[in-house]
């Protein structure tokens, strides 16, 4: 029945479908990746910075770096939220 | 996150909507020798029809926005409990990471609501040492529903260097912009950004066809690899294998630097960590809106993290 009326409308124009492919279902073009740059980390007590350094161009970014014996307490902190949790929350 | 009765009537009304214009459609076909006027009627009224039901449902997503904002405003008291000591008196570690795992929760449940996905969000830091000229990444806190899904993925002892996650190296790349109101990453679908790096990732994804990546310790099963490895070949839908075979926990995520936002430059502030929202569904946010909302969330959170770090963690506040 569909294709019938399908015949019909053929009579005045043409019916020209076109099914895109949806850019969800192609990658996504390279973009400039900036693997190139270097990253270092210079560690100092309340002072931290990271410093990239992109084409010859060198910038600081002063950043709050934690100190692995300070991340002991957390990891201890965490571990015994946890416990806390899971002995409340039912298996 | 469970849908909404506005949710499901939208979902209705589509249905309905949709049966309506193709009974419409055919009627008036089958009067087109008849009548071409009342054609073109029924096919005005399809289209309006339509035009409706766009507005009906981008209503319902603006909807959800109004639903998180109290969620929200409840993430921020959790947070100032860490500020002030009248609202909470936080005696130790344990109880500041509890206030933040509660603000994340809230968080969480607020972009839930935004998405209509299940949300995760954390709290990342960044960690280094004298002896070392890299930094790395842990995570402080993570809400509580993900806490319990991937704990055993944090406790592992491999450390996430900075420059290898994308997500946080993004923001230092001057090449990008100066401003700070750009620094942020923002990606919708993860399996399909061909520049998008995760020390999570394991070999195999990178390179499948590699026979070496086999001794991979997360290997998966060998004909998943080979499939994949094959799949990226093909022409059109060379993404398929990477959507099927995406190893992480989530497909879009939004991540911010806990910066406040009334500095012009990342350079006249300190970086206090990094707030990640992530999502396993693909297009789960609004990258746009949401980035916003997130960027002023990271700004309402960096007193409470200078709270912590200097409370804790040996950083004094010099910085201000």
């Amino acid at each position: 029945m569909l294709l019938k009326y399908v015949v019909n409308l053929n009579n005045y124009f043409f019916i020209i479908i076109t099914v895109p492919i949806p850019k969800r279902f192609q990658m996504k073009e390279e973009e400039k990746v900036t693997s190139d740059r270097k990253f270092t980390a210079d560690y100092k007590n309340g002072k931290s910075t990271i410093t990239v350094v992109y084409e010859g161009v060198s910038n600081v970014f002063p950043v709050v770096m934690y100190s692995e014996k300070a991340m002991e307490k957390v990891r201890e902190a965490q571990q015994q939220l946890n416990n806390e949790r899971q002995a409340v929350t039912p298996s | 996150m469970g849908k909404s009765s506005l949710d499901y009537f939208g979902i209705w009304m589509t249905v309905i909507g949709t049966l309506l214009s193709v009974i419409g459609t055919l009627v008036t076909l089958n009067m087109w020798n008849t009548n071409r006027g009342m054609f073109f009627l029924v096919f005005f009224l399809v289209v309006f029809g339509l035009c409706m039901m766009y507005f009906l449902y981008k209503w319902v997503k603006y909807k959800r926005y109004y639903n998180a904002y109290p969620v929200i405003n409840r993430a921020f008291s959790q947070a100032n409990g860490i500020v002030n000591p009248d609202i909470k008196d936080s005696q130790n570690l344990r109880d500041d990471l509890t206030t933040l795992q509660n603000f994340c929760s809230d968080i969480a449940e607020a972009f839930g609501t935004i998405s209509n996905t299940q949300c995760a969000v954390c709290i990342k830091i960044i960690v280094g040492n004298a002896n070392n000229e890299r930094a790395w990444l842990e995570t402080l806190v993570r809400d509580y529903n993900s806490s319990r899904k991937r704990l055993n993925r944090e406790n592992e002892s491999k450390k996430h260097w900075l420059e290898n996650n994308s997500d946080f190296s993004y923001i230092f790349d001057e090449h990008v912009n100066h401003e700070l109101s750009n620094k942020n990453y923002k990606c919708n679908c993860l399996p399909i950004e061909p520049a998008y790096i995760n020390s999570r990732l394991p070999k195999w994804w990178h390179n499948p066809g590699d026979i070496n990546t086999y001794q991979d310790k997360e290997f998966p099963a060998p004909s998943y690899i080979v499939l994949l490895h094959w799949l990226r070949k093909l022409p059109v839908i060379s993404n398929l294998g990477n959507r099927l075979f995406w190893p992480l926990p989530y497909r879009s995520n939004i991540v911010v630097p806990i910066v406040p936002l009334n500095t012009m430059s990342l350079k006249e502030t300190r970086l206090q960590g990094y707030l990640c929202l992530d999502s396993n569904r693909s297009n789960a946010f609004d990258l746009e809106m949401d980035v916003q909302i997130m960027m002023g969330i990271a700004d309402g959170l960096d007193p409470s993290m200078r709270k912590v770090a200097s409370k804790y963690l040996s950083e004094p506040e010099d910085h201000v």
